[in-house]
C-alpha cells in the first residue's frame, strides 16, 4: 500500500486522522490526547515534547508501512521511541490478544473441531513466543538504551560498563511476524469450516489490524531505534 | 490449434530427444513436443505454448536451485518431469512432479508424460487440490509434523541434512506457511497425517 497522506509539519493532525483512522493508535501510544484542535502537527508535537521530525516519521509509517526511514535521529528522542514501543506492547498485550483469543474460543466452542482446537494451541504458543519478546525488550534492551543515554548526558548514577550491545539485539530480533502470516494463510487458504464464516473473517479482520500495526512497530525498532543506539555506542567508545 | 497438448523438452542430446519424440508420435495421445536448449528458453516456451508438462534433463538445471521454483512461479499448473540417464542427488530428483529414465518401457513413459499416475495418486488420496508437494516433500512434512528435528528426518530417509533443510523450504514456498506447527495444522487439514497421530 503506497502512502496516500502528503503529510508536512504544517498539517493540521486532525484531518490526517480523519484520513486514516489508525493514526489513533499512533497517537494513543505516544500518549497523546484527542481532541486535537486546529493544532498542526508540529504544534501538537512541541506541546508533547516530541521532536517534530520524528512524530512527522511515524505519521508517514502509519500511512505506508513500507516507507523507508532516510534520518538518524539523536539521543533526545529515545524517550518517546521507548514510550511508544511500551505502550504499544500493552496495547497488544492487555486489548488486541485477548480480543483474538476470545474470538478463537468461541470458534472452538461453537464449531468444536480438530482443526480449531489445533488452531487455538498455536496462537497459545505465538503469545507465549511474543510475550518472550516483549519481556526481552523491556527488561534487557530498554534499560540497556536508557543507561546509554544517561552516560552520554552525564546523569547515569552507576558508571558500571555492560558487555551488551546492540547488534546482540538485532540478532535477537526474532521474526514474531512469522507465526501470525501462517495463521492468515492457514484460516484464508485451508481451514475448512462448513459454518462459522463470520466468525472466522471477525477473526481474520483482528488479525489485519494487529499485523498493521506490528509491521510498523518492527520497523521503528529496525529502522529508527537500532541505529540510532549504533550512533549513542559509538559515541560512547569514541570519547573513552 | 485447438485440442493440442504442448509438452517442452529440455533435452541437450539430439539422439535422446528423437527417441523421445518417436515415441510420443506413435503414441495417440495428441502430445505436442517442441524441443528447447536452454533453461532461459523454457521459461520463455512454457507460458507462451500453455504447456501441460516440462520434461527436463536434470543435468540443465544442477547448480540452478531457484530454476524449478521459477518455472513454478511461471506457470503453476504445468506438470514438471525429470528425464533421467545418469545419477542425480534425490535432492534434485525430488523437486520434480514425476521422472522418466531412458530404460522405461515405452507405455510408462508415455502415461508418465500424459500425466496418467498423477491424476490416478490425487484421486486416491480424495484430499482437496494440494499445493503441487512432490512425494518427498509429503514424506518430509509428515516427520516434521511428528515433531522429528531435521537431522531426524534425514537419518530417516537417509539423505543429507541440507536437503531436508530445501525440502523445508519448499514446503513453505508452496504452501505460504514457515513455522512448523503451522505446517503441522496444514498435514492435518490436507489428511495427511491424523491429529491423533501428533505427539507434541
Amino acid at each position: 500500500m503506497a502512502g496516500k497522506l502528503n503529510i508536512t509539519a504544517a498539517t493540521r493532525l486532525s484531518e490526517a486522522v480523519s484520513e486514516n483512522p489508525f493514526l489513533l493508535l499512533l497517537l494513543e501510544h505516544l500518549e497523546i490526547g484527542l481532541p486535537l484542535q486546529e493544532k498542526s502537527l508540529e504544534q501538537v508535537a512541541s506541546e508533547h515534547g516530541i521532536g517534530t521530525e520524528l512524530l512527522l516519521t511515524f505519521v508517514r509509517l502509519y500511512d505506508d508501512p513500507g516507507y523507508v526511514v532516510d534520518l538518524l535521529f539523536t539521543g533526545a528522542e529515545v524517550h518517546s521511541i521507548i514510550r511508544y514501543l511500551k505502550n504499544s506492547h500493552r496495547f497488544y498485550s492487555e486489548e488486541v490478544y485477548p480480543g483474538i483469543t476470545d474470538v478463537i474460543s468461541r470458534m472452538n466452542r461453537d464449531i468444536e473441531t480438530g482443526e480449531i482446537m489445533m488452531i487455538e494451541r498455536f496462537f497459545k504458543e505465538y503469545l507465549a513466543e511474543v510475550r518472550n519478546h516483549f519481556d526481552y525488550e523491556e527488561h534487557t534492551v530498554f534499560p540497556y538504551i536508557m543507561h546509554l543515554h544517561e552516560r552520554i548526558t552525564g546523569t547515569a548514577q552507576a558508571h558500571g560498563s555492560s558487555d551488551y550491545s546492540v547488534a546482540e539485539y538485532r540478532d535477537h530480533h526474532d521474526d514474531i511476524e512469522e507465526k501470525l502470516d501462517d495463521l492468515r494463510n492457514l484460516l484464508i487458504e485451508y481451514l475448512p469450516l462448513r459454518e462459522g464464516q463470520q466468525v472466522r473473517r471477525r477473526l481474520l479482520f483482528r488479525l489485519h489490524e494487529l499485523e498493521h500495526d506490528l509491521r510498523i512497530h518492527s520497523r521503528i525498532e529496525e529502522q529508527i531505534l537500532i541505529p540510532l543506539v549504533a550512533c549513542m555506542e559509538d559515541k560512547l567508545s569514541e570519547s573513552r | 490449434m485447438k485440442s493440442e497438448r504442448n509438452i517442452i523438452v529440455a533435452e541437450p542430446s539430439l539422439m535422446v530427444y528423437s527417441g523421445l519424440s518417436a515415441v510420443v508420435a506413435n503414441s495417440g495421445r495428441g502430445l505436442a513436443l517442441t524441443r528447447s536448449d536452454s533453461v532461459d528458453d523454457v521459461m520463455r516456451l512454457v507460458t507462451l505454448r500453455n504447456a501441460e508438462a516440462v520434461i527436463i534433463n536434470p543435468a540443465l538445471i544442477q547448480g540452478n536451485a531457484k530454476t524449478i521454483q521459477s518455472l513454478r512461479n511461471a506457470s503453476p499448473a504445468t506438470r514438471l518431469v525429470a528425464l533421467v540417464y545418469a545419477f542425480f542427488d534425490d535432492s534434485i530428483l525430488s523437486q520434480f512432479d514425476d521422472i522418466i529414465t531412458v530404460n522405461d518401457p515405452v507405455e510408462k513413459i508415455v502415461s508418465t508424460i500424459s500425466g496418467d499416475n498423477t491424476t490416478v495418486r490425487r484421486k486416491q488420496e480424495g484430499s482437496q487440490p494440494d499445493a503441487g508437494l512432490t512425494d518427498r516433500e509429503i514424506e518430509v512434512l509428515k516427520l516434521l509434523a511428528a515433531g522429528m528435528a531435521t537431522k531426524e528426518i534425514a537419518e530417516e530417509l537417509h539423505i543429507s541434512t541440507n536437503t531436508v533443510i530445501s525440502h523445508r523450504k519448499n514446503l513453505s514456498v508452496k504452501t505460504g506457511i514457515r513455522s512448523v506447527s503451522g505446517l503441522t495444522i496444514y498435514a492435518v487439514v490436507k489428511k495427511y497425517i491424523t491429529p491423533g497421530s501428533i505427539t507434541t
